[in-house]
């Protein structure tokens, strides 16, 4: 799940659901947003899931608390390598979010991710993603 | 208690850790005070550190708190509380150079929300430093030869000592006593440099806590030098005070005064502010021998199950004095000598200039409850910081949360006194004698145990007492009066003749009677009550106590001569 500002709400109601349904799979969300203070949308429910296990992995980018500004693509590419483990492993991937610069920069950093740790080359990764998308394995709320 | 007879031991160190309060246990397995701080400094989740972390890092003088003028909102926004923390310096004495000045202003700037405060204590405290500042801060105390070990915690706190300027030469030597007192009994674990500077772990031969252990004291401890006659410190609220003996200006030894503390808790009357005793003399050159022997009594002896029970005024009282000083004595291996006579006038602090008996001169400089901020009408920080850009001296934080800018050669005095002036800050002459007698802790909205307002409201209180005292013609006299926001005790509100503790918002305890330079304790006048009952029970005995106080009579002993309170002699008849 990689969602920054409000493109974290749907994430919400999926780890609702996964609650409510007792799921066991693992589950992971990059969230982003400006200021750690003040926009930590849920702060309290993420890290109550995350103590209850219901979330097993959070990653966090907040750009304006510190410089260089860091970004949800940042932290994806600052995991790259278990990104890519969970994806070989059957993850399936979200991205929600702002649809202008947010998930062109979020897959920029997906198709590096697979081409450095599937060794693959670009042509490749682009085809891994595409046939992620295909199995309807990577999916895009953007707006 | 019989010196013979042997004490319970049911509730000390001599008891397995599983029969002892949680704490206990929690020092025991923190391998010197680690716990998983390192792992909670890095966690990006939260502002905070996991639980047991934040009691570790007091013995580091750091506290977590909160904005709890915030809370409420935060909590409907579904944030966790704006969690930050406050570090607080060791300062033995208070003394401090102009470059250190300079770096407390410079971290307080950057990193502590523009301001510094003055504790009660004699130190800095850097409030609202977020977790990620923190090693930052803490280094950059480093680079000026400071820390903030043992601020906080169950060890040995900040070490004080009398500011008195005019008696420079003996200031001098006690001074010294009172940092090397401090170096000695701070702990010594690793986890300081590890944990703040980055440092690699050593390995030590020896035992890495040769006095401390793993378990550490059952509760806080603390040591203050006074020099008569001035009482600055409070000597009688400190868990171990010594009294300054001199001939011809020389120092000689000490008087030595055990079990003094003012904490107490509400509604628990086994709980009560105690003043220190007395308990005999010694020659300077056994300072150290005798902290390690009385620290040592209460490390041993001290309630390790019920912290609230745990400091050394209640091992005092559980064994008896007389106990404690044998066993004190056994382990110095010779006994105190009869405490030489000595005499105090006041605890607190004359304004303005005054000359030391070395021809330098210093300047107390009146800072409202400690705390240092750039107002429109009053630019404080940046007014210090011109000062210590251009001062060759010293500065020393009073115990009343006072600054003196001290050892100021004569030549240099008109430089000091042309930006006293530019920056508003010599109006010390233009203040009631109560309000220059006013101490209030920070209370709300950052400190966690508060339960009213102190910093931010005292001063308009004051200003409302003022009224009644320009009433009764009282505006000049000295009056101590000082507020917490708990019944914990930080401002000392139970030696103050006006003492008011925070019960609500809104509500308070109401002291009379307490000694003027810290020789007796206060008593209830008025429990949990708001402030017009405040002010019309001042009225009504400030304007008694003006119209038949004897001459030279102060306003605590008139309370208790005119019956308004009796007399407590003792802490443990405090909740009578």
């Amino acid at each position: 799940m990689i969602g920054a500002g409000t493109g974290v709400a749907p994430y919400r109601a999926f780890m609702q659901e996964r609650e409510a349904r007792g799921a066991r799979g693992p589950s992971w969300l990059f969230f982003g947003e400006r200021n750690f203070r003040s926009d930590f949308l849920y702060q309290v429910e993420w890290q109550d899931l995350l103590k209850g296990g219901v979330l097993s992995r959070l990653d966090l980018a907040f750009s304006r608390d510190a410089a260089p500004k860091t970004y949800v693509q940042d932290r994806l590419r600052r995991q790259g390598r278990d990104v890519y483990g969970w994806l070989e492993d059957g993850a399936w991937l979200y991205v929600c979010g702002d649809a202008a610069n947010m998930a062109p920069d979020v897959h920029r950093a997906l198709v590096d991710i697979v081409a450095e740790h599937g060794g693959l080359d670009r042509d490749g990764a682009d085809a891994y993603l595409a046939e992620l998308k295909r199995d309807r394995r990577y999916r895009l709320d953007v707006y | 208690m019989d010196a013979k007879t042997q004490p319970d031991r049911s509730r000390d160190l001599s008891q397995p850790l599983d029969q002892l309060g949680p704490d206990e246990m929690l020092k025991a397995d923190s391998d010197h005070l680690r716990g998983t701080i390192q792992e909670s400094l890095v966690e990006e989740v939260t502002a905070a550190v996991a639980a047991e972390d934040a009691k570790l890092m007091k013995f580091f003088g750091i506290y977590q708190q909160d904005d709890r003028d915030i809370r409420d909102e935060r909590r409907r926004q579904k944030l966790e509380p704006a969690f930050s923390f406050m570090a607080r310096v060791r300062l033995p004495g208070g003394v401090c150079s102009p470059s250190q000045w300079l770096k407390l202003d410079d971290l307080g700037r950057r990193y502590a929300g523009e301001t510094l405060r003055l504790t009660t204590r004699q130190t800095w405290q850097l409030h609202r430093v977020s977790k990620h500042d923190l090693r930052t801060v803490i280094q950059g105390l480093r680079d000026v030869l400071l820390d903030t070990k043992a601020a906080c915690g169950d060890d040995t706190r900040g070490v004080m000592c009398t500011v008195n300027p005019n008696l420079s030469k003996l200031h001098g030597q006690v001074y010294v006593l009172a940092k090397q007192a401090s170096d000695h009994a701070t702990h010594k674990t690793g986890a300081y440099s590890e944990i703040w500077y980055g440092a690699e772990r050593q390995h030590k031969d020896g035992p890495e806590e040769p006095f401390y252990g793993r378990t550490y004291l059952p509760r806080k401890f603390k040591i203050g030098f006074a020099i008569p006659p001035s009482n600055d410190i409070d000597v009688y609220s400190q868990d171990l005070g010594f009294i300054a003996i001199a001939r011809d200006g020389e120092l000689q030894g000490f008087n030595v005064a055990i079990g003094g503390g003012l904490g107490r808790t509400d509604q628990a009357p086994a709980t009560y502010p105690r003043l220190g005793s007395v308990i005999g003399y010694i020659e300077a050159d056994r300072l150290i021998e005798t902290i390690d022997a009385v620290m040592s009594v209460q490390r041993d002896y001290g309630d390790r199950v019920d912290r609230a029970h745990a400091r050394f005024k209640y091992t005092i009282d559980d064994k008896g004095l007389d106990w404690i000083t044998d066993e004190i004595e056994r382990r110095l291996g010779f006994a105190l000598a009869p405490a030489e006579p000595y005499r105090f006038t006041s605890n607190g602090d004359p304004l303005g200039w005054t000359t030391g008996e070395d021809g330098r001169e210093h300047c107390t400089l009146f800072i409202e409850n400690g705390r240092i901020v750039n107002t429109p009408d009053r630019p404080m920080l940046d007014g210090l910081r011109a000062i210590a850009e251009v001062h060759t001296g010293t500065f020393r934080i009073t115990p009343n949360q006072n600054l003196i800018i001290s050892d100021v050669e004569p030549g240099e005095r008109p430089g000091i006194d042309q930006l006293l002036a530019e920056y508003w800050l010599d109006e010390f002459e233009s203040r009631s004698g109560l309000r220059l007698n006013s101490m209030a802790c920070v209370a709300l909205p950052t400190c966690g145990l508060a339960m009213a307002e102190s910093e931010r409201y005292l001063p308009d209180l004051v200003t409302k007492i003022e009224g009644l005292l320009a009433t009764h013609g009282l505006e000049d006299d000295p009056i101590t009066i000082r507020m917490t926001g708990c019944p914990n005790g930080c401002a000392r509100p139970y030696i103050a003749e006006i003492g008011l503790t925070g019960r609500a918002p809104g509500k308070y305890n109401l002291y009379l009677g307490g000694g003027f330079h810290g020789q007796r304790l206060n008593k209830m006048y008025l429990e949990n009550v708001g402030e017009s009952a405040i002010l019309e029970a001042l009225d009504t005995t400030l304007g008694h106590y003006a119209r038949e106080r004897e001459p030279g009579e102060r306003f605590g002993d008139f309370a208790i001569r005119a019956g308004y309170v009796v007399e407590v002699t003792e802490g443990r008849f405090f909740n009578d």
